[in-house]
């Protein structure tokens, strides 16, 4: 999977460290948004789902990552209108593009 | 894209400013990007993660904060209604709200007024420097 980290890049003012630092609270942040929105979904809980999906989007935003924000969107949607079936399958797709992503950026930080 | 020599010129235009900040924002990765970048154009930045404690920061520091900048929605307290009770007490602090909501958005639910100062998120460092330095150099808020 392709992943820009320009905006990471340049958030950083091209220092190794602090991309490094960002990076992994991108990391650690988004990975307990996606638990969240997973509870979310198994509870049916449509505003929580929502309210993630959103907040997710804005940060992937911020740092330059677009690749999930179209999914993200549907899901922010989807618990507008409280489409919980649709939020789950949406989710797994979202899910599967997080995990790569992650395991991507992780290579690509330095050590 | 800009080159590294036009970046830094972009950079060197960007206002500083020595007043501070209480900065309020329920992401903690973008709080942090913005904060620390303010704090590099010399400004002093206070943190909340949300309405409640910011409230408590702001009358622990009241006498010194010259600028709230606040996300709109928020669990709990939103920050509309943290600049609405902080303006109990002190009228004249100037606020500058964010939001990931379109201002159309945040209008319709009835949450801010047309002529409250409003950024909508993504924005860049540069733009929210700009922002605040003409929020802080203006002479009154409007009420």
């Amino acid at each position: 999977m392709d992943v820009n980290i320009k905006g990471f890049q340049d958030l950083c003012d091209g220092d190794p460290e602090r991309l490094r630092e960002l990076v992994e609270l991108y990391l650690t942040q988004t990975t307990e948004q996606m638990l969240q929105l997973e509870k979310g979904i198994q509870t049916h809980s449509a505003s929580t789902v929502s309210r993630i999906a959103h907040s997710i989007a804005g940060a992937n935003l911020m740092v330059g990552v677009d690749s999930p924000v179209p999914l993200l969107r549907q899901l922010e949607h989807c618990g507008e209108q409280g489409e919980m079936t649709e939020a789950r399958a949406i989710f797994e797709e979202l899910d599967g593009q997080f995990k790569a992503m992650c395991i991507r950026l992780k290579e690509m930080i330095p050590k | 894209m800009p080159s590294d020599s036009a970046s830094l010129r972009q950079c060197r235009s960007v206002p500083k400013g020595k007043e501070t900040l209480l900065f309020v924002e329920d992401d903690v990765m973008i709080r942090r990007i913005y904060s620390n970048f303010l704090r590099q154009r010399g400004y002093t930045v206070l943190e909340a993660e949300h309405g409640r404690k910011a409230f408590e920061m702001y009358e622990d520091n009241k006498d010194v904060i010259q600028l709230l900048v606040t996300d709109v929605v928020m669990p709990e307290l939103n920050g509309r209604q943290l600049a609405d009770l902080v303006s109990i007490h002190h009228p004249d602090l100037k606020v500058l709200y964010i939001s990931g909501f379109t201002k159309e958005s945040i209008l319709q639910r009835g949450i801010l007024e047309a002529h409250m100062p409003y950024l909508e998120k993504p924005f860049g460092r540069e733009e929210l420097a700009l922002r605040i330095r003409q929020i802080l150099d203006t002479t009154a808020t409007p009420a």
